[in-house]
């Protein structure tokens, strides 16, 4: 894989890299409608002044509350998913020595496994307290 | 490597709104999770994105994720169409039209009740 005569120079390296690449470009177009369409609801169709637990639990609740927790679901995988990842290649190029370097990707790690447990609890476990 | 300045600069823009929008999916992913406390947990702490300065950075947060994605779209499209250079700059500077176009209501949005006064 060296780089194409015009344009940018592509993936190069492992086969992980290469999916890792392949990855961020497939989220990341998905995550625009994703992640647009949840600030415009959020922003435009709600607005921070209204956002309280009422609102987000009927939200979550029925039929539609399903359809918000795939929603949702696919947001908090995908958008974690692509945050860590660049987080990886930041710490990778910046990240000096080869120990730290395997510090911070552990760390990385971790932390995208205890916020998609996080995330993933309140999606699958939220049962709303109606007043 | 990437070409001209522009482009070394939506690189950097690009790292930084990244970085950015990754620290605040975090404490984002926290404070949904306080839904699992109970109403006056949850409420507590999401009532804090009202105050006038948490606002500000949810508009700079707006940005961050606009601009990212809309540069992200552009990195897809040069990947997918080998362009050359000149048509390089040209999708760059479309990158910044469309993040103007939509950024200023959005960041209205967010912003108006700082212009109409905190009641």
């Amino acid at each position: 894989m060296g780089t194409v005569a015009a344009g940018r120079p592509r993936a190069s390296g492992s086969r992980y890299e290469l999916w890792a690449w392949l990855f961020m470009r497939v989220s990341g177009v998905a995550l625009v409608l994703l992640a647009f369409g949840h600030l415009v609801l959020m922003h435009v169709v709600y607005g921070v002044e209204q956002i309280d637990y009422d609102l987000v639990a009927s939200r979550l609740t029925g039929p539609a509350g399903i359809a918000w927790r795939v929603y949702d679901l696919l947001l908090l995988l995908l958008a974690l998913l692509h945050a860590l990842n660049g987080l990886r290649v930041i710490l990778g190029e910046h990240v000096r020595s080869a120990r730290w370097r395997r510090v911070s990707l552990w760390l990385v790690v971790v932390a995208g496994a205890v916020f998609l447990a996080l995330g993933a609890a309140v999606l699958f476990a939220f049962t709303p307290t109606l007043s | 490597m990437i070409r001209g300045q522009h482009g070394r600069l939506a690189w950097a823009l690009h790292r930084i709104s990244g970085i950015g929008v990754a620290v605040f999916l975090l404490v984002h992913i926290a404070d949904t999770a306080l839904l699992l406390a109970g109403p006056a947990w949850y409420d507590r702490f999401v009532t804090f994105y009202r105050a006038p300065a948490i606002r500000v950075l949810e508009a700079l947060l707006a940005g961050a994720v606009l601009f990212h994605g809309l540069n992200g779209l552009r990195l897809v499209v040069m990947d997918l169409w080998p362009l050359q250079t000149r048509a390089h700059g040209r999708l760059l500077w479309v990158v910044a039209a469309l993040f103007v176009i939509v950024f200023a209501p959005a960041a209205f949005l967010i912003l108006r009740p700082l212009f109409q006064g905190e009641g």
